[in-house]
């Protein structure tokens, strides 16, 4: 599958605006704000329904705009097609193939695509809803059960909450605890699967770029007890669940939030995103496009090399504020 | 300047879109309609409405809509009192009578959401426990709304229902006849999967 053309219309600054793309190597140049990593949050959108940096979908669109859009033309084994989601304030996203109305998870699986962002740092680094966030997305992209699963489990968590706040318990906790455990566990099973598959993958790349341990994610679930469930009723929210449960990146055994470096970070980070990108291909069967936003600035020749050496077959698009060497070559370049 | 309606249309607009599904553009087109049609016919809108409402209540064991103090299947000789069929809305009778079904049913009158402030006091489950204390039923099936609502409700019934030592049965959950496979979702599918059978 690849990408041909992107055309935006009131996304972040652009105000309509379309660009083209070849198979290869694309590098968009531009000094800071000029709006590249906007330009891969808009294919990174069209890719999951979901931006890289934020979960305030409202704030893709542009300022002093109801609506915007984003269209994708793409050339895949079924033949050309076009892919777009309209956004509005007032009323979430709709997505279109070929001009039809989908679902929104029917879009994860026709356009799959990994992004590399120098955020990355700061949600390995951050908070544990961010990594779950950046990792829910990631499985919703090879897994077109999970979204359902999740919406479930937040639907079933609204109710209950809504119980705890009223403390008005007319002897349905019970019910609904019950169903939010089956639903967790559902989800941590899900998870599990997922972080075994990156951690697998994670062991081979971890020699190539240099470490002597092996860069893995651990998750734990966050689950039910008796002395939860009396916690719940004091606090009138629920609080464990899937929604309280943590992913954390490790290098062998030691925790990369508290006791990791920034570089360590960075490479676990690359790795992570590689460990995926093998795990897209596999599942969906198509290669995915690789999103790189200024990943080049802050690493040294050697991982730069080896970087472009693994992508070499890929569809990649590159952002920088300078052409760095490696990409002299860049078979197409976009100036902004 | 908006175009401004006269204020007896506005209210008329502003009723119809207290109807489910009809949204202000819809109720606009309404009201447009019955200004516009002879004045019998809205008239005998108005008073047909009138009437289903006076004459149309609740059947006194199932809940379902009534033109007398029973409805006619809870009246009928032909039917088997011993099954029960749970339902949340009286719509869902006319449904499940399209399967050919010809036990009896209960109406809850909803299903258990905090989030809408419906409690097992709001839904008709007292009534149900006092029927199933005088018939004697057989087997109940609860045909409840395959979402959440739907499923905690059906696991506070069986909680209830447990002490009665009675058959309780669950719709199967699957893919819709005359659907194809490949357009069913997957966790519709692995639904159907859990509740295979041996062929």
């Amino acid at each position: 599958m690849k990408l041909e053309k992107l055309s935006l219309i009131n996304f972040r600054n652009y105000k309509n605006r379309d660009f083209e793309f070849v198979d290869g190597v694309n590098l968009i140049t531009g000094p800071n704000g000029s709006g590249k990593t906007n330009l891969l949050e808009a294919l990174y959108f069209a890719s999951t329904t979901a931006s890289q940096r934020t979960s305030n979908k409202k704030i893709l669109i542009k300022n002093g705009e109801e609506s915007s859009r984003v269209k994708v033309f793409l050339f895949g084994e079924e033949g050309r097609f076009d892919l777009e989601l309209v956004s509005s304030l007032s009323g979430g996203t709709q997505a279109r193939i070929n001009s039809n109305k989908v679902k929104n998870s029917e879009i994860l699986s026709s356009f799959p695509a990994v992004i590399f962002s120098p955020e990355d740092i700061e949600v390995i680094k951050g908070s544990r809803s961010g990594i779950r966030r950046m990792v829910n997305i990631n499985i919703c992209q090879i897994n077109s059960r999970y979204i359902d699963l999740l919406l479930k489990y937040r639907k079933i968590l609204r109710e209950r909450n809504a119980l705890l706040k009223a403390r008005t318990d007319r002897g349905t906790l019970g019910v609904w605890t019950t169903l939010l455990r089956e639903s967790s566990e559902e989800i941590d099973r899900e998870r599990q699967i997922f972080i075994n598959k990156i951690n697998k993958s994670a062991e081979d790349l971890s020699p190539e770029f240099g470490l002597n341990e092996f860069v893995n994610v651990n998750y734990r679930s966050s689950n039910y007890t008796d002395n939860a469930g009396f916690r719940d009723e004091e606090l009138g929210y629920t609080s464990w669940g899937a929604h309280r449960a943590g992913f954390y990146f490790q290098l062998g055994s030691r925790d990369l939030k508290d006791e990791g470096s920034r570089g360590e970070a960075r490479i676990s980070a690359l790795i992570y995103r590689f460990a995926f990108r093998q795990m897209l291909e596999e599942e969906t069967g198509k290669s995915p496009l690789i999103l790189m936003d200024d990943v080049f600035s802050e690493l040294d020749s050697v991982k730069r090399r080896l970087i472009s050496e693994k992508l070499k077959n890929d569809q990649v698009i590159f952002t920088a504020t300078e052409k760095p060497e490696e990409l002299e070559k860049a078979d197409n370049v976009i100036a902004l | 300047m908006r175009y401004r309606l006269p204020a007896p249309v506005r209210s008329l607009v502003n009723e119809l879109t207290k109807l489910p599904s009809i949204g202000p553009r819809s109720a606009e087109r309404l009201a447009y309609y019955l200004m516009k049609s002879p004045k019998e016919e809205a008239l005998n809108l108005a008073a047909t409405i009138r009437e289903a409402k006076e004459k149309i209540s609740s059947c006194v064991l199932c809940g379902g809509l009534a033109d007398s103090e029973k409805c006619y299947i809870c009246s009928s000789d032909s039917r088997d009192k011993k099954t029960l069929c749970i339902v949340e809305n009286p719509q869902d009778i006319a449904a499940i009578e399209e399967s050919g079904y010809m036990g009896i049913y209960h109406v809850l009158m909803g299903s258990l959401s905090p989030l809408d402030g419906v409690t097992p006091d709001d839904l008709r489950i007292s009534e149900l426990v006092e029927r199933i204390k005088t018939e004697q039923f057989d087997e109940i099936i609860l045909a409840l709304d395959p979402n959440v609502e739907g499923e905690a409700t059906a696991i506070y019934l069986k909680d209830i229902l447990k002490s009665f030592n009675l058959k309780i049965t669950q719709l199967a959950y699957g893919i819709p006849m005359g659907g194809n496979l490949e357009y069913a979702d997957g966790m519709t599918l692995s639904k159907a999967l859990e509740g295979r059978r041996v062929y």
